[in-house]
């Protein structure tokens, strides 16, 4: 078979997919290994959450920690699964343009029969299923663990929610991918798509509470994702359709500024 | 030299008729080329021709804008203004079928990958359809490289085998390369040389940049000078060799008068010291020889021109006085 752009930057990054997807499982087999002797503690958890201001709650997703769906949104897909899957994705995206140009290996590659806007898709497709990988890490994760700790959720919705916090990763991680195209510059890319999560985390979290700062959830990835709570309802396709169409979109605009500069200099 | 009727016998009109030698096309068009990064002007309306089969040396000191041009002839780097055509194609349209059908071999190759050079040079193969494994052997045996290790690992001279490898590996029409010999030892560079010249022999035509015309003074037919971004010169490296000064010592059986030599065409700078003549030689050292044969000669040194200097004084020469314009 013959090597193409899309292989060869996979191949090059499967040390990095095989890291990444150690923690991610790592992360969520930890958390959700506590299910058991949190759900057995309930009473005592829902009683110490009472005694917490209501705000802070909201802000933090601990409404009902004494359900699987609850428990398990609030930790593993609340916050540290789509910031490993964020952080994977974002470097990988800096990387693939940005981080190639200033390591100085992107001139050769586009010195030879390739178009820029190929190897600019080519790479995405691969930050796509490296970030799908990813998904499927968690997903796999929580199936298996599942009948153990008996988290009695159905698999559609464990794919539907693991699809969600794989989508906030590829969104910045095409953020990164396209700001990197556009400049050429590593930091910016990365600068970019940090900003990005931040700012898309606090929209879903802070603008529950602050009623100005709502606006910022329909730039949050962490809100399309996230809110539908893909647990307890399953797949939400409206959303869904927007966490895919804004990396496509981000890509086609880093393409256009792709095309447009000089390479390498 | 082959005798001058040697292609009436070895080079027959092709079927069809079509004349050989009608005028073909420049491999490589640059006309009033201009580069801005920014407020910075990189390059101030280069002119430039190369012909189909040629080995065309591109000099200048660093940062004269060869790099710069090198890139616009791949499509790297946008030029602001001018036209360029390689291989009759507009780099910024046609950039994907030109890359086709260049060999190019970055000033500053950069490999990162942990993988063999023989895998990156198959994959960069694959990129071009594929080259044969029996091919890229070939070319890393005669330059010595070593294609199992991991290419993040290898020195800059290694690196630099690798580069040339994936140059000149798919047989490209033309091969652009910036800087060719650097980091190559002398018996490398001679090996590099005797492959340029298999292309040429091949119909062929070479590119090459260097900051120093010593590199390519021995395979180039002829060669541009680029400075602060402009063109300086375009010489036929024959007429430049022919032009050249060599330094000449002769020392003879007995003493000889220094009036014999004083006025030989082209002798300048003479010294005679007993049996021992010393001078320089502009052009052809045929009258000095003749001269010379009329006595018993013990010894006959003469130091390899140095086009270097007659290059670079004469056209910055030239230049400063206001000639070049």
């Amino acid at each position: 078979m013959r090597r193409s752009v899309f292989g060869r930057f996979l191949r090059d990054h499967l040390r990095a997919l095989v890291g990444w997807g150690v923690g991610v499982a790592a992360v969520t087999a930890l958390y959700s290994a506590f299910w058991p002797s949190m759900r057995d503690s309930s009473g005592a958890m829902d009683a110490y959450l009472e005694s917490l201001p209501q705000g802070l709650l909201e802000t933090m997703g601990w409404n009902s920690l004494s359900t699987a769906e609850g428990y398990l949104g609030a930790t593993v897909f609340g916050l540290l699964v789509p910031a490993l899957l964020v952080i994977a994705a974002a470097v990988l995206g800096a990387r693939a343009i940005a981080g190639d140009e200033e390591d100085g290996g992107l001139e050769l590659l586009l010195a030879h029969p390739v178009s820029r806007t190929g190897v600019l898709v080519q790479r995405f497709a691969a930050l796509t299923v490296f970030v799908a990988v990813l998904g499927a890490v968690v997903f796999g994760t929580l199936l298996l663990l599942g009948p153990a700790i008996d988290i009695g959720l159905p698999a559609d919705r464990l794919l539907a929610a693991s699809t969600a916090v794989a989508l906030i990763g590829l969104v910045h991680g095409a953020a990164a991918l396209a700001v990197g195209a556009a400049t050429g510059r590593r930091a910016l890319a990365l600068g970019a798509a940090a900003v990005l999560a931040v700012v898309g985390y606090l929209g879903h979290t802070l603008a529950r509470q602050v009623e100005e700062l709502e606006w910022l959830r329909f730039a949050s990835a962490f809100h399309y994702a996230l809110e539908p709570d893909p647990l307890a309802n399953g797949f939400d396709p409206a959303p869904t359709a927007v966490l895919l169409a804004v990396p496509v979109v981000l890509v086609a605009l880093g393409a256009a500024a792709f095309n447009r500069r000089d390479v390498g200099v | 030299m082959p005798p001058f009727w040697e292609h009436l016998f070895w080079n027959p009109v092709p079927e069809g008729g079509a004349l050989v030698h009608a005028a073909p096309d420049p491999v490589i068009d640059i006309r009033g080329l201009t580069k801005d990064y920014g407020a910075h002007r990189a390059l101030f309306g280069l002119d430039l021709s190369v012909r189909a089969g040629e080995v065309f040396g591109f000099l200048g000191p660093n940062g004269a804008g060869k790099s710069t041009t090198i890139r616009v002839l791949l499509d790297l780097v946008r030029r602001s203004g001018g036209e360029v055509r390689v291989l009759g194609l507009d780099p910024r349209t046609d950039g994907v079928a030109i890359r086709r059908r260049v060999g190019y071999l970055p000033g500053d190759l950069v490999l990162t990958s942990r993988r063999t050079a023989r895998d990156l040079l198959a994959y960069l193969g694959d990129l071009r359809g594929g080259v044969p494994a029996a091919r890229i052997a070939e070319l890393a045996e005669r330059l010595d490289l070593d294609l199992s290790r991991p290419v993040r690992s290898l020195s800059k001279g290694n690196r630099q085998k690798v580069g040339l490898v994936q140059a000149f590996m798919h047989r490209p029409e033309l091969l652009v390369l910036d800087e060719p010999t650097s980091g190559l030892d002398p018996l490398l560079q001679r090996e590099f040389l005797e492959m340029v010249q298999e292309v040429r022999a091949e119909g062929r035509t070479v590119f090459m940049s260097s900051h120093v015309l010593s590199e390519v003074q021995d395979v180039a037919d002829r060669a541009a000078v680029v400075r602060r971004g402009r063109l300086v010169a375009v010489e036929d490296m024959d007429a430049l060799r022919r032009r050249a000064a060599r330094r000449v010592r002769v020392r003879f059986a007995a003493p000889v008068a220094a009036a014999e030599f004083a006025s030989l065409a082209g002798v300048r700078d003479l010294h005679v010291d007993g049996d021992t003549v010393r001078c320089v030689v502009e052009g052809s050292p045929d009258a000095l020889v003749k001269q010379a044969a009329r006595h018993t000669v013990l010894e006959f040194d003469s130091a390899e021109p140095d086009l270097e200097d007659l290059f670079f004084t004469y056209y910055t020469d030239r230049e400063e006085s206001g000639d070049a314009a």
